[in-house]
């Protein structure tokens, strides 16, 4: 623990405070990554999801809490974050965008941070991450192209590891169901590493903006994984830099300003929260009783499956690993709990849950699709990690479905009606 | 994996099933089932609801036709402007105009007629057209026809207005399944696409069952070996729900175990509209023995979180979060299929029930 920032943050009693001294310890860390030797940690923020049903959302304090971690509060939507154990101190801020959406802003070194935001998320049902599949970076790209003039420097990072093509350890979170690994990376960069032969791709693209448009549509229909995008920079519109967005909703602010780094997460923030409404509001499965006639008979079903369509069908012994190391191993990549029911060499029904949110779900998984049922209640933060975990792991060119609607034209949409909003 | 296609075609849950995901929204290039219904603009309005015939027409029928006052199509089907509407009802096979189906068909006929939409509380509207249709396994539907025929004449005989008929064949060969459909059936439902329409295509070895909205019901008959697979399946979905419920509660837990809660997730609510008194007994004891066996399964300390009161059933008791992770990691090791989806069970006197 960084004792010299728990003091900073203890003394910060404001927002305005807070703005300020991000935005100068931001402008601060870009001279010194100008001069390629950073003294202290990047600015970073982690994008938070809480449960969406308005009756059982909690108090920030209340979800934070019942991990020992406690808040205190600097105004009606901004708090410190306090975490007394093992001797950490102040963590850093976290702000309450809506009642669903949490960002945890810090400058602790990435190792640090990003495993206490780790454990936090996988010890509370109720947090998750936001999940941003390739699919969602693909529309989000176009976004920057509109946001930002074409001879800006974008960076991109495409990670890709069919990880079930063969069995093996790797198959496995590397301890307590982790989700993703330090680097943002599954790929094992060891000099003890196994040798491993299976398809494994990690690309950093970083070129100017009218280079990738001309060329990634390209790249992508030649090299499958190049559609599995698993970060991408928002150029700052201020000065040099960006803000660079992983799929698990971390932001690391390589700009010189705080505010826009802030702007940027709102923006994402909301396409996302648009995104999830409209695929709760789409796949939802229940039973709606109608109004008309004799209360409680008429059961109208509604709802749509979500469908994920691989490119390729996997092989015979993918799709075994895929469901042994899924469903025969309680931790898993999925987070997922079932028992498949066997109705052929490829094809499996499961009844199962997500564990991570204690949530139902039905799965049809055969070597050339995925089919999923959620019932009502179920968070759509679920269908976008399935979605995220197969472009990773499984197949990068899959596409994804809610009922006829393909999932990137819903992303699509979420994003060109976001509208500035004075809510937050 | 050796199965009769053709054999599954007649089990009416599967032929339900499939007529459900026959109206759901799919990608384009129908990556599961072409949803023929779904294009055609129809969509689910109710789900087995339980109509009744309305008085006047009581009164008279009664008199003069075998009958009965009310039943209870599988599915009702509409399109957006309520003008087509369509009683979907599932049968293994034909049957004769002196069997007991035969009344219920002359009551659905009944009802399918210029009556459809008020019998749906719909108010009258004389545009509607009600079509009663069957969705049949295979070479049944000729002689379906010809005894839809017969009733249907045998009510305009008696100074009655039925509604239109028709039958859905399905068949499957080894590589894909079909459906068959008169004309006079393509143009009430407005489908687009000429029979025979293939709707799923098969792959070697494997069972085409499409994940089951409706896993089970009372009041289906089934073959032995349908009846497992659909007794595992809502094993399978109680499990689920029992994990997620515990899953999702915070500490300290202190609840009792509602079978009719449990069946009423396990089958999207349809357990609580289900008109079988008896069969919902029955299906409440089959949870509960299969909670019972979960229970024996169980080892300390989990074993002791989980309790029978002789009053008011299975009590979880779940102090603090290690004793909650214990319960959910010996609750996620049960397998279903081990613990007897094939027994029959029978309702037993002097025994408790959380029915209501």
């Amino acid at each position: 623990m960084n004792i010299d920032m728990s003091k900073e943050i203890k003394s910060i009693d404001s927002r305005e405070k807070m703005i300020r001294y991000f935005d100068g310890y931001a402008a601060e860390r870009m001279e010194e990554l100008g001069k390629k030797s950073t003294k202290r940690p990047l600015v970073k923020s982690y994008m938070l999801e809480h449960v969406g049903d308005s009756q059982k959302q909690k108090d920030i304090s209340m979800v934070l809490g019942m991990s020992g971690i406690i808040t205190e509060k600097i105004d009606e939507n901004l708090y410190r974050v306090l975490d007394t154990n093992n001797g950490n101190g102040y963590m850093g801020f976290v702000e309450v965008f809506t009642p669903r959406y949490f960002v945890f802003y810090t400058s602790q070194p990435s190792d640090i941070a990003d495993s206490w935001v780790k454990n936090l998320v996988f010890n509370s049902p109720d947090l998750d991450h936001i999940w941003l599949s390739g699919l969602t970076f693909n529309v989000l790209w176009k976004r920057v192209i509109q946001l930002s003039k074409p001879y800006r420097y974008v960076s991109l990072l495409f990670v890709h590891e069919s990880i079930y093509e063969i069995d093996s350890k790797a198959n496995e979170p590397e301890h307590n169901e982790n989700e993703y690994n330090e680097d943002q990376s599954a790929l094992i960069d060891r000099d003890v590493a196994e040798i491993i032969e299976r398809r494994a791709a990690k690309f950093k693209l970083v070129d100017k903006i009218s280079v990738v448009q001309e060329k990634l549509d390209k790249l992508q229909e030649l090299y499958s994984p190049l559609y599995a995008i698993s970060q991408l920079r928002f150029p700052s519109p201020i000065g040099r830099g960006g803000h660079d967005f992983y799929d698990n909703g971390k932001v690391t602010n390589r700009s010189g300003d705080f505010r826009d780094h802030r702007s940027h997460i709102l923006y994402v923030q909301r396409i996302y929260d648009e995104l999830m409404k409209r695929t709760e509001e789409r796949a939802w499965y229940s039973l709606d009783k109608e109004k008309v006639s004799v209360p409680g008979k008429f059961q109208k079903l509604i709802g749509a499956p979500v469908t994920i369509d691989f490119g390729e069908p996997l092989s015979k012994e993918t799709f075994d690993y895929w469901i042994k190391s899924t469903f025969g191993r309680i931790n898993n990549k999925f987070r997922l709990w079932g028992n498949p029911i066997v109705l052929g060499p490829t094809k499996v029904h499961v009844y199962g849950v997500d564990k991570h949110l204690w949530k139902p779900i039905f799965l049809e998984l055969t070597n050339k699709h995925l089919i999923a049922i959620v019932p009502k209640g179920t968070c759509g933060n679920t269908i976008h990690r399935l979605i995220c975990n197969i472009q990773k792991y499984i197949d990068p060119s899959a596409k994804a479905y809610i009922g006829d609607k393909e999932y990137k034209s819903l992303v699509d949409e979420s994003s060109k009606e976001i509208k500035y909003g004075t809510g937050y | 994996m050796e199965q009769d296609i053709n054999s599954l075609c007649k089990d009416p849950l599967f032929q339900l099933n499939l007529a459900i995901w026959l109206t759901q929204p799919q990608p384009p290039d129908n990556v599961a089932i072409d949803p023929i219904f779904y294009r055609s603009g129809l969509s689910i309005y109710s789900i087995g609801p339980l109509l009744s015939l309305p008085p006047e027409v009581r009164i008279n029928a009664f008199e003069k036709l075998d009958c009965q006052d009310k039943a209870c199509p599988d599915l009702v089907l509409m399109n957006s402007e309520r003008i087509k509407i369509c009683l979907l009802e599932c049968k293994a096979s034909s049957f004769g105009i002196r069997s007991n189906t035969a009344r219920q068909a002359r009551t659905l006929l009944l009802m399918a007629g210029p009556i459809v939409s008020d019998i749906l509380g719909l108010g009258r509207n004389w545009r509607n057209c009600g079509i009663l249709c069957y969705l049949i396994g295979p070479n049944q539907s000729g002689q379906l026809e010809d005894t839809l025929q017969t009733l249907q004449r045998e009510i305009k005989d008696n100074g009655f207005e039925p509604g239109y008929f028709g039958c859905i064949e399905i068949s499957a060969d080894e590589s894909v399944i079909t459906l068959e459909y008169s004309l006079e059936v393509k143009e009430l439902l407005s489908l687009k696409i000429d029979s025979p329409l293939q709707i799923m295509k098969l792959e070697k070895d494997t069972d085409p069952r499409p994940l089951y909205f409706i896993p089970y019901d009372p009041n289906i008959n089934q073959t032995a070996e349908e009846k497992e697979f659909s007794r595992r399946v809502l094993f399978e979905r109680i499990l689920e729900f029992f994990i997620t419920d515990i899953g999702g509660a915070d500490v300290p837990i202190k609840t009792y175990i509602k079978t009719e809660k449990f069946l009423n997730d396990a089958t999207f609510g349809m357990y609580s509209i289900w008109d079988d008194d008896e069969a919902k007994k029955c299906l409440r004891k089959l949870v509960r023995t299969f909670l019972k066996k979960i229970e024996g399964t169980l080892k300390t300390p989990a074993k002791e979180c989980m309790h029978y009161e002789i009053e008011d059933g299975y009590m979880v008791d779940i102090k603090d979060d290690n004793a909650k992770s214990e319960f959910l990691k010996q609750l996620q090791k049960i397998k279903p299929e081990t613990m007897g989806v094939s027994e029959r069970v029978q309702p037993s006197l002097f025994e408790y029930d959380d029915h209501d």
